[in-house]
């Protein structure tokens, strides 16, 4: 399906790299240890401007999730009823995603799940979830 | 240094929403409800000499401020534009206080004009998205709805609330819409079955659980307290003021179901020298059911997580125990853009004033009135009182 990418900015083409090779990798900061995501050029914890960029197991847990039933976006309408979560990954940070391959009805927050790297239309690929 | 009965609301003025606007315009409407502020407050144009003013949330004009303050006339020592979504209302009048304290300026019109067109909102609305929403637009989020969405599926996982409890908020500012002919759905009372019964938008909220957008406008005039006595109208006086914010998406929120008016409201609580227990009504930001649950919880009304019986034990009307919203809230009086926030300042002076008639609220004395902005994201809170006490 043709999903609504933005562009691409400095900060974040290497996670848009990695995930072409179905690969989800994440800056670790050199100064305080912490992961930072979304990727950007400051560390908000502690203000360094120096990363690592590390590789994620891909595991996480649903923080929260709801199921979208009248999407804004016309591109959405083909995919609703579709689920839109908060995953938390194992190594502790949170991102948006979409819980696939299994009913929105089936999904709870604590449900464990696993990445999944889908290419779309424009041969860009996106990080989703299904349940692990 | 405070800002603790430095200044004073004299003059309101307000359009009723408009599901329909007509041939309104954002600068027309600004004009009727600045009239109107004036009068109520016994002033003149002249006697301005601030302007703080709501961006328009369709266009994007440049150097908004000073059109407004031109337009209407007004030769300003102090003039910014407010940029909070929903909490800018709120965060215009303690700002003006500030300035006034400050000694910039004496009296301030703060602005809210919006017209709400549903194309044109879409047609700039990815354009002027952050470059970091290419980590959630390819997901498909729904605006505001997904992520208030969310914040209710984690509060009722952690806390048990109950779809009927968050039901409950919806139908007691309906009851006080239903006192307010200048609601959208006023005579239109509705039951907990009723909003159960409504579709189901974005899981687990209900479409009686969502505000309408439409368009509208509302003005205040902020002035120095000495100066509040020779106005027409019964002064309201600011007590206390806080504001703060953790997170501009929800997705980076530390905990979604515990927001920034914790702090926000600590802080407007300790400078004015009072608790909950001393408000005689609150005026709180209510986007979503949700919104006012988690609030009531942050500024301390009930305790983490009690929200839901909360709501549920107590009467939310303007005769109950904890009268919100009494104006029908933006769920049922209407949510004219960022004026929608502003509609909770409004009112709460006019409680203030005993001027509300029929939904009038018994000896109102002090009021919070709680400004939200995003997804539970910039939060200003204001403690009002008929007098400094």
């Amino acid at each position: 399906m043709k999903r609504p990418f933005m562009p691409i900015t400095p900060a974040s083409e290497p996670y848009w790299s990695y995930l072409q090779k179905d690969e989800l990798w994440i800056p670790r900061c050199n100064s305080c240890s912490q992961l930072v995501f979304y990727p950007r050029e400051i560390c908000p914890h502690c203000a360094s401007l120096e990363f690592t960029w590390e590789k994620m197991s891909g595991r996480g847990k649903v923080y929260s999730f709801t199921v979208i039933r009248r999407p804004f976006l016309p591109e959405f309408a083909a995919m609703s009823p579709y689920v839109f979560a908060i995953i938390e990954l194992e190594e502790g940070i949170r991102m948006a995603s979409n819980i696939i391959n299994c009913q929105p009805n089936d999904v709870y927050i604590g449900q464990s799940v696993r990445a999944v790297f889908e290419e779309h239309e424009n041969g860009r690929k996106l990080v989703l979830f299904e349940p692990a | 240094m405070s800002l603790r009965g430095c200044a004073a609301i004299v003059g309101i003025g307000e359009l009723a929403p408009m599901v329909d606007a007509g041939k309104m315009t954002t600068l027309g409407m600004a004009s009727q409800v600045t009239s109107r502020a004036l009068i109520d407050a016994g002033l003149k144009i002249t006697d301005i000499d601030g302007v703080l003013a709501a961006p328009d949330t369709i266009e994007d004009p440049l150097m908004w401020g000073g059109q407004v303050a031109e337009y209407l006339g007004i030769k300003s020592n102090y003039v910014d534009i407010v940029d909070l979504g929903g909490a800018t209302a709120a965060a215009m009048v303690w700002r003006a206080a500030a300035a006034i304290k400050a000694g910039m300026c004496h009296t301030v019109l703060c602005l809210t004009s919006n017209l709400w067109n549903v194309e044109r909102f879409y047609k700039t609305f990815i354009p002027r998205l952050s470059t970091e929403a290419q980590y959630e637009l390819p997901y498909g989020p729904m605006g505001a709805n997904s992520g208030y969405a969310m914040i209710a599926q984690r509060h009722m996982h952690l806390y048990g609330t109950t779809p009927a409890q968050l039901a409950k908020v919806a139908v007691d500012q309906r009851t006080n819409a239903c006192h307010n002919p200048e609601a959208l759905y006023c005579g239109k009372p509705i039951t907990i079955e009723d909003v159960l019964n409504s579709p189901l938008v974005v899981d687990p909220l209900h479409l009686l659980e969502i505000v309408k957008p439409c368009s509208g406008a509302a003005a205040v005039i902020v002035t120095a307290s000495v100066r509040a006595p020779d106005c027409r109208s019964k002064p309201v006086y600011l007590l206390g003021a806080g504001e703060h914010a953790t997170h501009s998406s929800i997705i980076y929120s530390p905990d979604i179901t515990t927001s920034p008016i914790k702090q926000s409201a600590k802080r407007a609580f300790a400078m004015a020298g009072l608790t909950p227990g001393d408000m005689d009504l609150v005026s709180l930001y209510d986007c979503y059911t949700i919104t006012v649950i988690v609030s009531l919880e942050d500024a301390g009304f009930c305790g983490k997580g009690e929200g839901g019986p909360f709501v549920e034990e107590t009467d939310l009307t303007f005769k109950g125990k904890l009268p919100c919203n009494t104006h029908g809230g933006q769920l049922s009086w209407g949510q004219p853009g960022l004026a929608g926030g502003m509609s909770h300042v409004t009112e709460a002076v006019r409680q203030l004033r005993g001027i509300c008639g029929d939904r009038q609220v018994r000896d109102a004395r002090l009021a919070l009135v709680n400004c939200n902005g995003g997804i539970m994201s910039d939060q200003a809170t204001l403690i009002l009182g008929r007098e400094v006490y």
